[in-house]
């Protein structure tokens, strides 16, 4: 790659922030109502594994490894990758986290440490908030990132989840792409100036705080 | 096949028969020179990066035309382009297809990949994309295997496939090895960083490029629009409205244009209106000497 050699990533961010968010508007757009439902949807589902319903925790990983692939393939695929080539090489990514999470989602244990519930109820509400964070970053909520069908509050769930899951390297390989996501993503964004850039890099720090956390914490362990 | 060492060779011979690239004459009614084979070519050009990177948006690829409308309409000129920025060649050729291919575009693009095998394919593929047969200016991006694919392009210049060849590199990165290159190769043009703060290129490029006859082309002259944001609101020198400039970014421009090296300017811009305002930039007087010192100082100063 030495096309590359001597950027900063200030220069290879190559379309501008109107392009980027306008993404999110004609993803809504084009999928309305179904960014409603895929929030309320999402909701239940986080409460639900947060509050430890007995079947929430494979559920969950399922629903969600069926909004990997679909971000991956109507997002990714369809909108960001016509505006950032590098993206080809993170749809593969996407798809894989959605492979990996139907097939481990029966390996993993949920628990419910108290110190852990707290962590995965923030990071849920924060990927439930991202409609209100953009509309405070001063853009319409009809670009607003929806959980479920936008790629960061997704990866922000996905960790939230995976955060009540008994430590080993299941967890650890199911954490692994929406982490290294999230930091891309609060990358690109700070990179833009974009202030809510801010918000996937404080919920990686946090789900990496959280998923370091002993095993000790864990309390009554439910699968 | 064509060698750097025969490239040297025939650009020397060529020179003296006047046959190769460069071969300089007096052409513009501004007293500029420009490279052979091009009558005119409008000082204030269109830049494509980052702006015209739109991906399949039906609202900002419209934008996008109807900047190259207004470009068209002040009088066109030089359109450059990259395989690097994204969707940018694609909104280019729905522009030059929704606007019917105007007489007045002057194609510049670029090749831009390590692989030296790739060059020529790359550059069929920007053909497509511009949906136009021939480039006016095919160009090395930031100097990537710049010497392969120097050889590659000189062989289709000379071929009648492209124009005219150059060679780029932006934020002053690589000025010495674009120096070596100028020196080397029969080049008709060089594309650079140039503005009131980024002014390296004064001390050996724009000087060499005088010397050897070798158009310049100026890319990110605002900085990327900070140029633009650090000056809004400062008060325009008393002299701004003597060269005929109403705004900073009139002035800038001007400063860039008024150096006896440079050939054009390549803007980028997503609004309509600003095309006009830089096209202006380029009607009426030019700042002189002490005008230029004093544009840089302040802007230095901001």
């Amino acid at each position: 790659m030495e096309q590359w050699l001597g950027y900063s990533l200030q220069d290879v961010i190559l379309f501008s922030a109107e392009t980027y968010w306008r993404l999110f508007e004609r993803h809504n757009t084009a999928l309305w109502p179904l960014p409603i439902i895929s929030e309320m949807m999402g909701a239940g589902m986080l409460a639900a594994v947060v509050f430890g319903q007995r079947w929430s925790g494979t559920a969950a990983c399922l629903a969600f490894a069926l909004a990997w692939a679909f971000i991956g393939q109507a997002f990714l695929r369809g909108l960001y990758e016509p505006i950032n080539w590098t993206i080809v090489h993170v749809i593969p990514a996407f798809w894989l986290q959605a492979v990996l999470l139907l097939v481990f989602c029966r390996k993993l244990t949920f628990g419910t440490g108290r110190l852990r519930t707290t962590i995965a109820a923030v990071l849920a509400l924060v990927a439930l908030a991202y409609p209100v964070a953009a509309v405070i970053a001063g853009r319409p909520f009809v670009q607003s990132e929806v959980l479920g069908i936008a790629p960061d509050p997704t990866a922000v769930a996905t960790l939230a989840i995976l955060i009540l899951a008994t430590p080993g390297w299941c967890r650890l390989l199911l954490s692994l792409i929406p982490a290294v996501w999230l930091a891309l993503s609060a990358a690109t964004l700070l990179t833009m100036d974009a202030s809510t850039g801010w918000i996937p890099l404080g919920a990686l720090a946090l789900a990496l705080v959280a998923l370091t956390l002993p095993s000790t914490d864990i309390g009554e362990h439910r699968s | 096949m064509l060698t750097r060492r025969t490239l040297v060779g025939a650009g020397i011979a060529g020179l003296a028969m006047g046959t190769l690239a460069p071969s300089w004459r007096p052409a513009s009614a501004d007293g500029r020179t420009l490279p052979a084979g091009i009558a005119e070519l409008p000082r204030v050009g269109l830049g494509t990066w980052i702006t015209f990177n739109v991906g399949h948006d039906p609202v900002l690829l419209a934008r996008s035309v109807d900047v190259m409308r207004a470009f068209f309409e002040a009088g066109g000129g030089m359109i450059d382009s990259s395989p690097m920025y994204g969707s940018s060649q694609d909104t280019v050729g729905r522009g030059l297809l929704e606007l019917g291919y105007p007489a007045t575009l002057f194609s510049a693009e670029k090749v831009w990949t390590s692989s030296p095998g790739d060059g020529r394919g790359q550059t069929e593929q920007s053909l497509r994309k511009w949906g136009i047969d021939r480039f006016d200016l095919m160009q090395v991006h930031n100097l990537v295997a710049a010497e392969s694919h120097l050889e590659m392009l000189l062989e289709r210049k000379a071929a009648g496939a492209i124009g005219h060849v150059g060679i780029t590199t932006s934020h002053g990165r690589r000025h010495s090895d674009m120096e070596h290159l100028m020196r080397q190769y029969p080049l008709d043009f060089v594309q650079l960083t140039y503005n009131a703060l980024d002014r390296e290129a004064e001390t050996r490029l724009l000087p060499l490029a005088l010397e050897r006859g070798i158009g310049v082309i100026v890319n990110r002259p605002f900085r990327r629009g900070g140029l633009i944001s650090q000056t809004a609101g400062s008060p325009l020198p008393g002299f701004a409205r003597e060269i005929g400039a109403d705004s900073w970014a009139q002035l800038l421009l001007k400063f860039i244009l008024s150096h006896p090296a440079v050939t054009v300017a390549i803007p980028a811009t997503t609004q309509p209106a600003h095309v006009r305002e830089n096209k202006a930039a380029a009607r009426g007087p030019m700042p002189d000497e002490a005008m230029r010192r004093q544009i840089a100082r302040q802007v230095a100063a901001l």
